[in-house]
């Protein structure tokens, strides 16, 4: 249910600011870069790191949303998308849309684009598993109090209307709506309701809560801190790798290298040295914390050391 | 020493045309235990707002009149200040609760308020000893059950250390032995170390006697108020309804004396030579006259979210035509769990459920919408149309059909007619809980579930509800209730069901199970206990002493 736990994880006992500054790497790649492999180098890191920190089932339940819409993303592209020239296939004819051309770059666009929503995806499961939102709160509202309770109450509000939305569901199931069966149309227009009814009630506990943040005086002055932040040498440690990571990134933008061009006819993967050169080395970069959460598990010498 | 000084206070929301508080002169003095009553909308939680200084500060509206406190107005204080003098409960737990764990959520006031860390430590550890949370300290508070949340909730105001605790109906979501346990802590709390205390409640049967003084609203008004023996002399004609049915039974019985405890009744009940003894004692009633086929029959069920800790173990139940069944029980007994078996939100993973002699088992909510009718906890959830009468239509045209009569038929029954054109959500609560009901009514089931309906009712509305349950039942239908009002069970079930740990344990006619009980006794079942244990309401005990003065025992 995307419910932060407190488990004996490496990234859980890092500094707030050490794991967040790793993810706000990967997602600032992930945004910014388009090459697939540079993508892939973003990717694998933040998965192996994931499953060092025990997420990959909940991963696999969650990331099945996305692979539909993976799909929906290919589909609605294939559709109205005609830059590519390596045709495929040729559709029927639809009206308002002309013939159905499915071409070879069209389809890797898409693939490529829906990569790329996994690996931010992939950043936030692992973000929801390993920073404790209070921590983070704590830390970061003495800089920025609104915008950090802000983010707080976003996370918590994730499984808070995950919750709704099976409640909601359930009630319009119990008055008749069906969700299961007839068309795509039907099922979608059954779960409209749905939407409504989260709506007005975000809206009325977001005002209670607030109500509850002002009577226990959020806001009314300077902060201090419950939690002790302690800086260790495994924060130094991913800070550095996240700073050359973030590195990297910013000169292949610079260069153009973190770019891809798809249209009309896909580019050669690798087409300069810089390129092969910077790629494995943004990759070590981002594997290094994934790799550490891996051997935190593994060796006690390594929890004592880092 | 006046603590809170209220003068003229008149109070609008905004856009709003009717005063919501009116002319409002109140003095509380440190130390004081204050219980605010009265019905739902009169004012309450608007006054205990006013007292924090939410209002108008929160809310906006207009404002007259002045709130002093410690002898300064309310609007000259310092807002963290004020917040480390006046702490506020509110009523839902979820809707307070804003950090991820126990210890941090009971530390984010103290964060506010810039005390120094080790003070700060100090404070978390000593009120999760006192509240006895310690071991949940590193929970997740979304794990937590209702009452553990309100105790959260609780013990993060109480380590700001204020001189004032103003709650809002704290214990409305709670079962009785969590309620009885956090009032027993507001109670510690005023007792021991003399914080002042402003507690407002509808349901006043476990806190009447607690309180000092009374105050009773109406309309924005504070009608009356006094120390609850007054209270209660006072408190009959209209207002009889917000005395504890004890209070309630004494009154209306007129001895001059009114009790405020089981113990002083019972005293008073002997010194009266009255009149239920040990002889006339009435023990179990067996269920008599239930037909003899059932119209719902769940056999050996079991059902688990987690295999490793079912829910429901092995239940074997039958429910008649014309019966409304109340089911009690801690929370976490799997209550609703059962409701939501038998109505196909849940798919058992062992036993069977049949409806009138059709197996059920496995069937999708959807698919029993039509015989099967569940209202839910909170009757919000089925209010998102612009009209009453779009609401109620919705069961029959998500079905693809219309029914106009159908759809009236069902206004009329729940009296709410006169609304059709409303919107649904601009209703009082016991209007919108009708018109809930009126949504999953509209298909004419032959079963109707309802989840903790009195929730957020006051004791007309609730009247009101037992009234209409009592209709529907009179059409013959099978209704089950979950809740955990007890004085609501002793008012409307014929049969009542105790689940603990998700098994059954006590099954039987109302006066049976009620008044073998120790927590789920109603307190008219407990003045009587050993004297005669048929008596659940105070009409019930009122009529066995007009019959039995007549020489006629029922």
């Amino acid at each position: 249910m995307l419910i932060f736990q407190e488990k004996d994880l490496f990234f859980q006992a890092l500094h707030p600011a050490a794991t967040l500054a790793y993810l706000a790497v990967i997602v600032a790649g992930a945004v910014t870069l388009c090459h697939p492999l540079f993508l892939l180098a973003l990717f694998i890191p933040v998965f192996t790191a994931l499953a060092a920190s025990g997420g990959l089932d909940d991963w696999f339940q969650k990331a099945r949303f996305f692979f539909a819409l993976i799909a929906m993303l290919a589909l609605i592209n294939i559709l109205i998308n005609r830059l590519g020239g390596t045709v495929l296939l040729y559709g029927p004819v639809l009206p308002g849309l002309g013939r159905i051309t499915v071409t070879l770059e069209t389809l890797v666009f898409a693939l490529v684009m829906g990569f790329r929503l996994l690996t931010v995806f992939t950043a936030f499961m692992l973000y929801n598993r390993t920073v404790n939102p209070d921590r983070a709160l704590s830390m970061f509202a003495k800089l920025f109090p609104r915008s950090a309770l802000l983010v707080a109450l976003a996370t918590k509000t994730i499984p808070y209307l995950l919750r709704k939305l099976q409640s909601a569901g359930e009630i319009a199931q119990c008055r008749g709506a069906n969700f299961h069966t007839g068309s795509l149309f039907t099922r979608i227009k059954n779960r409209l309701p749905l939407i409504r009814v989260l709506l007005i009630s975000s809206l009325e506990d977001s005002f209670n809560i607030g109500e509850s943040i002002q009577a226990r005086a959020y806001g009314s002055g300077s902060r201090t801190s419950y939690f002790r932040h302690r800086w260790r040498f495994g924060d130094t440690l991913i800070f550095i790798a996240s700073f050359f990571a973030l590195s990297i990134i910013i000169l292949s933008l610079g260069r153009g290298w973190g770019g891809y061009s798809f249209y009309p006819y896909l580019e050669k993967i690798i087409i300069s040295p810089h390129q092969a050169a910077v790629l494995p080395a943004l990759f070590v970069m981002l594997m290094i914390p994934a790799l550490l959460a891996w051997g935190w598990n593994k060796w006690n010498f390594l929890r004592w050391k880092i | 020493m006046e603590l809170f000084e209220v003068e003229n206070l008149t109070y609008y929301y905004p856009e709003k045309n009717d005063g919501a508080l009116i002319d409002i002169n109140l003095k509380i003095s440190e130390g004081e235990f204050v219980l605010l009553t009265g019905a739902s909308g009169c004012g309450k939680s608007s006054l205990l707002r006013a007292l924090a200084g939410l209002i108008p500060d929160y809310y906006g509206g207009a404002i007259g009149g002045e709130i002093r406190y410690a002898g300064r107005p309310l609007g000259s204080w310092d807002k963290k200040r004020l917040a480390r003098e006046v702490g506020l409960v509110f009523q839902d737990p979820e809707q307070q609760l804003v950090m991820t764990s126990v210890e941090q959520e009971i530390a984010f006031g103290l964060e506010n308020l810039g005390i120094d860390p080790a003070e700060m430590r100090r404070r978390v550890a000593e009120v999760l000893s006192l509240f006895d949370l310690t071991a949940l300290r590193k929970r997740s508070a979304f794990t937590l059950s209702g009452g553990q949340k309100q105790k959260v909730v609780l013990a993060s105001v109480l380590a700001m250390y204020p001189r004032v605790l103003l709650l809002d109906e704290p214990t409305s979501q709670l079962d009785p032995v969590s309620a009885q346990e956090l009032l027993n802590y507001i109670q510690r709390l005023n007792l021991e170390w003399g914080f002042t205390v402003i507690l407002v409640e509808q349901r006043t049967d476990r806190c009447f006697h607690l309180a000092d003084r009374i105050v009773l609203m109406e309309r924005g008004k504070v009608i009356h108020q006094g120390t609850p023996r007054e209270m209660a002399s006072w408190g009959g004609g209209q207002y009889r309804s917000f005395m504890p049915p004890v209070a309630r039974f004494f009154a209306q019985l007129g001895l001059g004396s009114i009790p405020l405890t089981i113990k002083e009744a019972r005293k008073l009940l002997q010194q009266n030579g009255l009149p239920l003894t040990a002889e006339i004692k009435n023990r179990a009633v067996q269920r008599a006259g239930v037909p003899a086929s059932p119209l719902l029959q769940i056999r050996d069920l079991e059902f688990a979210y987690d295999s490793r800790s079912p829910c429901l173990k092995g239940i074997n139940l039958s429910f008649y035509p014309g019966e409304i069944t109340v089911i009690l029980g801690e929370n976490g007994a799997g209550k609703t769990t059962l409701l939501k078996t038998i109505n196909g939100l849940l798919s058992p993973q062992r036993g069977k459920i049949f409806l009138k002699g059709g197996e059920i088992t496995g069937k999708r909510a959807e698919t029993l919408a039509d015989r099967i009718a569940y209202l839910s906890q909170d009757p919000n959830d089925y209010l998102f149309h612009n009209t009453v009468q779009e609401e109620i239509a919705y069961g029959i045209k998500v079905r693809g059909s219309k029914n106009p009569e159908r759809v009236k038929k069902t206004m009329q029954l729940l009296e709410i007619e006169h609304l059709a054109e409303a919107h649904p959500r601009d209703g009082s609560g016991g209007e919108r809980q009708r018109i809930a009901l009126g949504a999953v009514l509209v298909t004419d089931p032959d079963i109707l579930l309802l989840d903790e309906p009195t929730r957020g009712l006051d004791p007309a509305m609730k009247e009101h509800l037992a009234s209409l349950l009592q209709k529907i039942q009179d059409k013959g239908k099978t209704i089950v209730v979950v809740t955990h009002d007890v004085e609501f069970a002793a008012e409307v079930a014929t049969r009542v069901l105790i689940l603990h740990d998700g098994q059954v344990v006590a099954d039987g006619d109302r006066e049976t199970v009620l008044a073998n009980s120790l927590y789920y006794a109603p307190q008219i079942n407990r003045l009587f206990r050993g004297m005669d244990e048929n008596v659940p309401t105070v009409e019930a005990a009122l009529r066995k002493l007009t019959n039995r003065q007549h020489g006629v025992e029922k």
